[in-house]
């Protein structure tokens, strides 16, 4: 029997995406909205729907400023999205090593 | 909610790769400030060495001295060195003997011999971390260490220069690619 259940918000998979990406970096650290779109190969409405989904959800956070007059979205991960993040991971590697067994 | 283990397998991988990409990437951009600092003491430096070659005992001393202040106040700015600040004191000595070291026992004639080594041995560098996980400074090892050597054998007096233009200007390049997503 598995311990713990799937994250129903990261469980979508580029939701999944998103949260791998941003996981590598380092605490309060953000990411511009085009570098994360490259990483998840995602298209900016798709990207910009799952990332209002996981900041609702307290996962991530976003800012938007201006860099002199162009617009600039900068996310990352909330401690609550890292830790949901590698609970989900845990969870995922549960299953398999409970289906191998 | 219920996950196959091959959903569990596709999701593990997708996130993994994507963690991959995602940590190569922060890579890139923090040594791109470093590449470009360098690219600017290269083109700086060789064409001093070109065009004043009997200020070649005065020119490199304050230029990498600027490099490694230059490399320092990046590091700083960049604030998310994933090395300690110890690993890029051994680095930089380590290049620093194997070059002074080679070049006092090989005595070469000219200026354009030191510069290709110096070239070659960076080259050779950025090959080795590439060949770690980070493609991208592999390719700029190895265009360095192919311009650099087609250059030597076929340029003669221009070598200089070519080093300065296009050894200091490809660094300067390779730093500006590392910056792209």
């Amino acid at each position: 029997m598995s311990t713990g259940a799937p994250d129903e918000v990261i469980h979508q998979s580029l939701r999944l995406r998103i949260m791998a990406a941003l996981n590598p970096l380092p605490v309060g650290e953000m990411i511009e909205f085009i570098r994360l779109r490259s990483l998840v190969e995602a298209t900016d409405g798709n990207l910009g729907a799952h990332l209002t989904t996981l900041e609702g959800a307290g996962y991530v956070a976003i800012e938007k400023d201006f860099v002199g007059k162009k617009p600039r979205t900068r996310v990352t991960a909330t401690p609550l999205g890292r830790a949901a993040f590698r609970r989900h991971v845990a969870y995922l590697r549960t299953l398999l090593e409970e289906a191998a067994e | 909610m219920t996950l196959s283990p091959a959903d569990a397998t596709a999701a593990l991988r997708d996130a993994q790769q994507v963690e991959v990409r995602s940590a190569r990437l922060r890579g890139y951009q923090s040594a791109a400030p470093h590449l470009m600092i360098w690219g600017v003491v290269w083109a700086v430096g060789y064409m001093l060495n070109y065009l004043r070659p009997d200020w070649v005992n005065f020119t490199w001393l304050p230029l990498v001295t600027l490099g490694v202040a230059g490399d320092i106040a990046a590091a700083k700015a960049d604030g998310r060195s994933q090395l300690p600040t110890a690993t890029y004191l051994w680095f930089g000595a380590a290049y620093a003997v194997l070059c002074i070291g080679t070049i006092a026992i090989m005595q070469p004639h000219d200026a354009g011999q030191v510069a290709a080594f110096n070239a070659l041995v960076v080259a050779a560098s950025y090959v080795i971390l590439g060949a770690l996980g980070a493609p991208r400074i592999m390719a700029i090892g190895v265009g360095m260490a192919c311009m650099t050597l087609g250059g030597y054998f076929t340029l003669g007096t221009l070598f200089l220069p070519w080093m300065a233009l296009v050894g200091g200007g490809g660094l300067v390049l390779g730093g500006a690619w590392l910056r792209r997503p």
